[in-house]
């Protein structure tokens, strides 16, 4: 190959050699963000397991759903709310357990506890805290008799003028405060502002509240966070260890103010299992389906399959869509560098004949297109991983975040996406573009060899 | 030297065939200076692309060479026949063919890429060669950058760089006007003279052609007269 020859070509060819460079350049652009992608969305998926089931914990054992269970219903008597000007604001604030969930009493944590291989418990009363906030026309007048109106959940609406209802939820972890970061949502987090609780705070109305739900609701240290129509105040703000992933309760209190404030005394939801080592898991789970027939038993890989949710869709989506856009962007930028490069050797069948006539032979010539089109691939490779590059910081930047949750626990989380720049996408878009390159050098091979020497004679282009 | 034997080229196209030559036979012995002259359409340019190894004849034999190195050029595979161009002949167009995008040093040096002479060698006989036809003040130009007469100079330093035994020229002069004619053409016979190569041009101008050894008049593909002067 005649480099000298090769570069001149490409510099004086520009806008032929950009083309071919540009078609490859954006399919391993193409190729680089799906599989950024799709790892950044495999790791916020192991994020979003290890938010919903804590860090550590094995096993986790919780009840069968009674059939039938729902949102709550609100219901106002006459003298709730303040009056004026014909409308009525009301409040109200409902502690109940999470929706979805069933109860047990908490004489099952050392049922547990007792089989062999297991080496800690954490008990917890998952809740959900239901505010009801709204206006609505004071019908009082028009009522002659009876204790009241009554509004059938949050969305009855009676259409009457001057309505207007919201209902913010809230997940409420009552956890066991002498457990607290061995097993289950606090496993392995930490404070980011205050403190963690303490065996003083058994008894007593203080909370903790994840940071993201705090800093999304201007909840802070030392102010009030309002549970069940308590102002309890907030003594830390927990993050998990992945960084910027949300725990899996907005806000914690100690188990027994818990089931006091939602009037569930003694009753749990969930109990966290971490077994004694990782070979002990199946032996361990087996003895609790075996001993808690009533329960449900799952471990961590049980769990990892029932993660549902915008996250979950992302990740299907991305590892069947991504391998079909990673060969679609291959066909097609061996097709367009292949045209491209038939193109730019019928256009110079005069120079490719005249040396051929000066008695270069076919792997002469040839070695000159291969060469330019490797150069091209090259350069393919560079522009791709560089916009790919550009691609993902503008895709971080925006930074879309996906919500998870686990079927059956009543637990979601706030995933964010970072997308990172794969080391293994920059070995694939390289191998890419050369293979587009060699596609396309070989396309223009088999016409370099179909070149007669005597087209050189052929009249000036 | 050359010896055609009932040599015939027929094209195939899509509109039927087409005998550009027809049962041709003669010698040319080394170092002739030989003018090909006729109509249009004679068979001027197919005879050239025989002699140059860049075609085979359809039918007859085609011998060239003397003694030991003597090839039939009919009977050569396309890599052979790529041999004997790269090494033996040295092949001029009207249209002077050089490489665009190629400095005049470097379209001489492409005439000795495929004889396998590279780098600093290829430059200081390319710089010869480009001296010969005296354009060594225009060696990093590219062609675009010279007039018609120094493209051709350019493209006979790339013919002569070489060193071949043959130099085909098919109407060298058709593109360029009557001053740079006559230099072109004074220019050929001194290579002719001092080279001592086989010199086969092919021209519509009578003064060139009177300056020859010998004329072959080509007509319908026919060889009709051949005259020596
Ligand atoms: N590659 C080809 N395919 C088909 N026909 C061809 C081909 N090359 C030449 N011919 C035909 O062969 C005949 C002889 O052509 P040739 O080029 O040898 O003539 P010429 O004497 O060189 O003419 P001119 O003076 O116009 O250059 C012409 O009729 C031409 O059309
Ligand atoms: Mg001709």
């Amino acid at each position: 190959m005649w480099l000298g020859y090769v570069f001149r070509e490409l510099g004086q060819r520009r806008r032929q050699a950009a083309a071919v460079v540009a078609g490859i350049g954006v399919a391993v652009a193409v190729v680089v963000v799906i599989s950024g992608v799709s790892q950044g969305l495999k790791s916020a998926q192991t994020d979003a397991l290890a938010s919903l089931y804590g860090v550590g914990t094995d096993v986790t054992v919780t009840k069968a759903t009674p059939p039938g269970s729902g949102a709550p219903q609100f219901t106002f008597g006459k003298a709730d709310g303040s009056s004026g000007s014909g409308s009525k604001q009301l409040t109200q604030s409902k502690l109940t357990v999470a929706r979805g969930l069933a109860t047990s009493d908490v004489s099952q944590v050392a049922r547990v506890a007792a089989i062999p291989a297991v080496s800690s418990t954490a008990a917890v009363l998952m809740l959900d805290n239901y505010d009801f906030s709204g206006i609505i026309p004071d019908i009082t007048g028009h009522v002659p008799s009876g204790d009241g109106a009554a509004a059938d959940g949050p969305t009855g609406a009676d259409g009457s003028g001057g309505s207007s209802f919201g209902v913010d939820t809230f997940s409420v972890a009552g956890v066991d405060v002498a457990h607290q970061t061995d097993a289950g949502l606090l496993a392995g987090a930490s404070a980011t502002a205050g403190r963690l609780f303490t065996a003083a705070d058994i008894g007593q109305q203080v909370a903790l509240v994840d940071a993201a739900y705090a800093t999304e609701n201007q909840l802070a240290v030392g102010g009030p966070v309002n549970i069940g129509g308590v102002d309890i105040p907030v003594v830390g703000l927990v993050s998990t260890p992945q960084g910027g992933v949300s725990t899996g309760a907005n806000a914690y209190l100690p188990l027994d103010v818990a089931q006091t404030l939602s009037g569930l005394p003694g009753q749990i939801t969930h109990v966290y299992v971490k077994a004694v080592s990782a070979s002990d898991v199946a032996a361990v789970s087996a003895a609790l389906r075996s001993q808690l027939p009533d329960a449900v038993v799952a471990t961590q890989a049980d769990l990892a399959g029932s993660i549902t949710g915008t996250l979950t869709a992302a990740n299907d989506l991305s590892s069947t869509l991504g391998q079909w856009l990673t060969l679609i962007a291959l066909a097609a930028a061996s097709i367009f560098a292949a045209l491209f490069t038939v193109i730019g050797v019928s256009r110079r069948t005069r120079e490719f004949g005249t040396l051929k006539a000066l008695g270069w032979k076919n792997r002469h010539v040839s070695s000159q297109v291969v060469g330019e089109t490797l150069v091209e691939g090259v350069l393919g490779a560079l522009t791709g991983l560089a916009l790919g590059g550009i691609a993902i910081v503008l895709i971080n930047a925006f930074a879309p975040s996906f919500s998870a949750s686990l079927s059956g626990t009543g637990v979601t989380a706030q995933i964010p996406l970072t997308v990172p720049l794969p080391i293994e996408a920059v070995g694939l878009a390289i191998a890419l573009a050369v293979a587009a390159a060699v596609i396309a050098a070989l396309a223009g091979t088999m016409r370099v060899a179909r070149l007669r020497p005597s087209e050189a004679l052929r009249s000036a282009e | 030297m050359y010896t055609l034997n009932n040599v015939t080229k027929t094209y195939r196209g899509h509109t039927g065939e087409l005998t550009a030559l027809r049962n041709v036979t003669l010698t040319i012995p080394d170092g002739e200076w030989v003018a090909v002259q006729g109509p249009t359409g004679g068979g001027k340019s197919t005879l050239l692309q025989l002699l140059g190894a860049l075609e085979r004849p359809t039918s007859g034999r085609i011998d060239f060479g003397s003694d030991s190195t003597a090839v039939q050029l009919d009977a050569l595979a396309e890599g052979r026949l790529a041999s004997v161009r790269a090494s033996q002949i040295g092949f001029i167009f009207q249209g002077f063919n050089l490489i665009p995008t190629l400095s005049a040093l470097d379209n001489v040096m492409a005439g000795l890429r495929p004889i396998g002479i590279r780098g600093a060698e290829a430059a200081r006989r390319a710089q010869e060669a480009l001296e010969m036809v005296g354009l060594h003040d225009r060696v990093e130009h590219l062609p675009a950058a010279l007039s018609g007469g120094q493209q051709q100079r350019v493209a006979i330093a790339r013919a002569l760089v070489k060193k071949p035994d043959v130099i085909l020229a098919d109407e060298p002069t058709g593109n360029l006007d009557e001053m740079m004619r006559l230099d072109i053409i004074s220019l050929f016979e001194r290579i002719w003279y001092e080279q001592s190569v086989t010199l086969v041009m092919v021209t519509h101008d009578s003064s060139v052609a009177s300056r020859a050894q010998r004329i072959l008049h080509l007509e319908n593909g026919s060889l009709l007269a051949d005259i020596a002067a």
